[in-house]
């Protein structure tokens, strides 16, 4: 039986080895790659498309003023440029708002979703704005966001390679002073995008579309067949769905947005559990075509596994929390001192996790952020949390398979109230 | 409106690239095994000694005590030296601020081992060695990260610090 347990710490372990592995590769990447540099082109004049920017809003009174308000100062030229707000269902003022938007700007377009119609999700939305969509380019913002002025340019430039399906800009958390919890995702936010995306994309891997804040060429988002709305990620399910289908995900760094974060413990608390849920879903979904997929090469094989894996990893540290104790208290005294040996690089590479903290750390420095680096201890509340939230995700997940047959997964919309200003 | 508004924290456009100090890397390590050597020499019989003076001073135990190497935190201090030589010495910032912090937290390492003994010799007398067991579990393999990564963190905070502080003095210099 110990046995038993010891070779599951092992196998626990070196999955755990390899994410640490990972996690330092992409921030040397970050920190030192130079190579990957020539496939950055300028943001010039040389291509403008025609694009559609298609933004989903439920009751987001708070936030969509600010939103169209920045559209109509983008300085994409207008007459190349579509926006497409989806009214979905809002029972507050949203509507109200995008339509005086609309009277005074031609390009922006209001599409109203009734209560029967509407509210069944982001995907849903986007589905519906992407049938009113006629651009090349499909860019798609939360209502939320805050771009900056020329991030059109920035992300569609990258579009000029015929290969690349789908951009990704980055990601920036605007009410960072909010509270703790805002402050923990903002750091969280600087390690996964100017870190590891960044990386990916430096390395030729994958790339994640994020759901908000990128795009995709049209032709290709509708002959994938838009979102998949019983998906919870939908933004990862595109992602791999565009990959599958032999075109490149690419990541712009210089294209930064501004987002509300959550703002309390329960709200993050419900945004990772749908985020963990849905990155298990696409996992059943995208694992084994992935690996069998004649369109990547091995390293983004590995990568693409690694990735739609990454939330079943904290479910795997709370396992190897019970098997390293029942090992420490159960085991015979002749095995202790291997155990011993092994302990530390369990706690480091699970319960310290200490390649993530570095992923951070190599992020607040490259962005200079003294005073939020100080905070880098606190993120252990939130590995904790979502230890716990992964595994109420996965047992969710499990449970729903097996009485519900995959269904009744509601998509839980975050509550905005336009913080940061 | 806040359209105009300049946003805050905002970070650089293209990334930027670094050039690893490999001076820095190199006199770090030295002065990281010049460290643990002497530590290996002194660490164990000094906690030993100090503990058991300690313990039989302030008249709680009459004990005497042997450490094995690891169990006297030795490895955590040394994890401590290799992650902090290995990832923060190469980034941009002042070579002594990167030695104090080592030996700093070489310091603090050597600290949280004398509070972490303290408490399981302190729980093994009075409690048995079921209860040691179970203080060892704690206080070692699930607590030492306590103290890795807010060390490690904050001593690259105070490198970005230094960093930043000498780009804007540059700044000034060049009347930026």
């Amino acid at each position: 039986m110990v046995v038993l347990l010891y070779f599951a710490l092992v196998f626990l372990v070196s999955v755990m080895l390899v994410y640490l592995v990972r996690h330092y590769v992409f921030s040397l990447t970050a920190l030192y790659y130079t190579r990957g540099q020539p496939h950055y082109i300028r943001h010039g004049t040389y291509y403008r498309p025609t694009v559609s920017i298609l933004i989903p809003a439920r009751n987001e009174e708070t936030v969509i003023g600010r939103l169209l308000q920045r559209m109509t100062e983008l300085m994409y030229p207008k007459d190349k440029l579509e926006i497409i707000v989806i009214d979905d269902a809002s029972i507050d003022q949203t509507g109200r708002i995008a339509d005086e938007f609309s009277k005074m700007y031609d390009f922006i377009k209001v599409v109203h979703r009734s209560l029967q119609e509407g509210g069944k999700g982001k995907s849903d939305a986007l589905n519906e704005g992407l049938k009113h969509a006629s651009s090349e380019i499909v860019l798609c913002f939360d209502a939320d966001y805050y771009p900056q002025l020329d991030i059109v340019e920035k992300l569609v430039a990258y579009f000029i390679d015929p290969e690349v399906g789908a951009v990704q800009g980055r990601v920036t958390v605007l009410n960072e002073s909010s509270s703790l919890v805002s402050r923990l995702v903002a750091l969280e936010r600087i390690g996964g995008y100017r870190v590891d995306q960044l990386a990916r994309d430096d390395l030729r891997l994958i790339p994640q579309y994020a759901g908000t804040v990128g795009g995709f060429r049209r032709g290709l988002l509708q002959s994938l067949g838009g979102w998949d709305s019983n998906v919870l990620a939908e933004d990862t399910d595109l992602t791999f769905r565009v990959v599958l289908a032999g075109y490149k995900v690419r990541y712009v760094n210089e294209a930064e947005c501004y987002e509300e974060a959550v703002e309390s413990w329960r709200a993050y608390w419900r945004q990772r559990s749908r985020w963990a849920k849905g990155h298990m879903q696409c996992f059943f979904k995208h694992a084994w075509l992935l690996l069998k997929s004649g369109n990547l090469r091995v390293r983004e094989k590995v990568d693409g596994f690694l990735l739609l894996s990454v939330y079943f990893v904290p479910s795997l540290v709370g396992l190897s929390w019970v098997l390293g104790a029942l090992i420490y208290f159960f085991a015979p005294v002749g095995w202790f001192d291997w155990f011993w040996g092994s302990l530390p690089i369990f706690t480091y590479s699970s319960v310290g996790n200490f390649a993530l903290f570095f992923e951070l750390g190599v992020g607040v420095y490259l962005d200079g952020r003294v005073r939020l680096g100080w905070l880098m201890p606190l993120l252990l509340l939130s590995f904790v949390v979502n230890v716990v939230v992964c595994v109420w995700a996965l047992l969710n997940l499990c449970f729903s398979r097996v009485v519900r047959n995959g269904k009744g997964h509601v998509w839980v919309k975050t509550l905005h109230n336009g913080g940061g200003f | 409106m806040p359209s105009t508004q300049p946003l805050r924290h905002r970070s650089w456009g293209f990334p930027r690239r670094e050039k690893p100090q490999f001076l820095h890397i190199i006199m770090g390590a030295g002065v990281a095994i010049l460290s643990y050597y002497l530590l290996l020499q002194c660490f164990r019989p000094f906690l030993e000694e100090t503990m058991t003076e300690l313990l039989s001073l302030s008249r709680i135990a009459d004990l005497s005590l042997t450490l094995t190497w690891q169990r006297s935190g030795l490895f955590s201090i040394i994890i401590f030296g290799l992650l902090f030589v290995s990832l923060a010495f190469p980034l941009k910032g002042p070579l002594w601020l990167k030695i104090a912090w080592l030996e700093f937290g070489s310091f603090v390492g050597l600290a949280w081992s004398f509070i972490r003994l303290f408490t399981v010799a302190l729980v093994a007398y009075y409690f048995g060695a079921g209860a040691f067991a179970l203080a060892e579990f704690i206080t070692s393999p699930m607590f030492d990260f306590l103290w890795v990564i807010p060390v490690w963190s904050l001593g690259l905070s105070l490198v970005v610090s230094a960093k930043r502080k000498t780009l804007h003095k540059k700044e000034g210099e060049f009347g930026w």
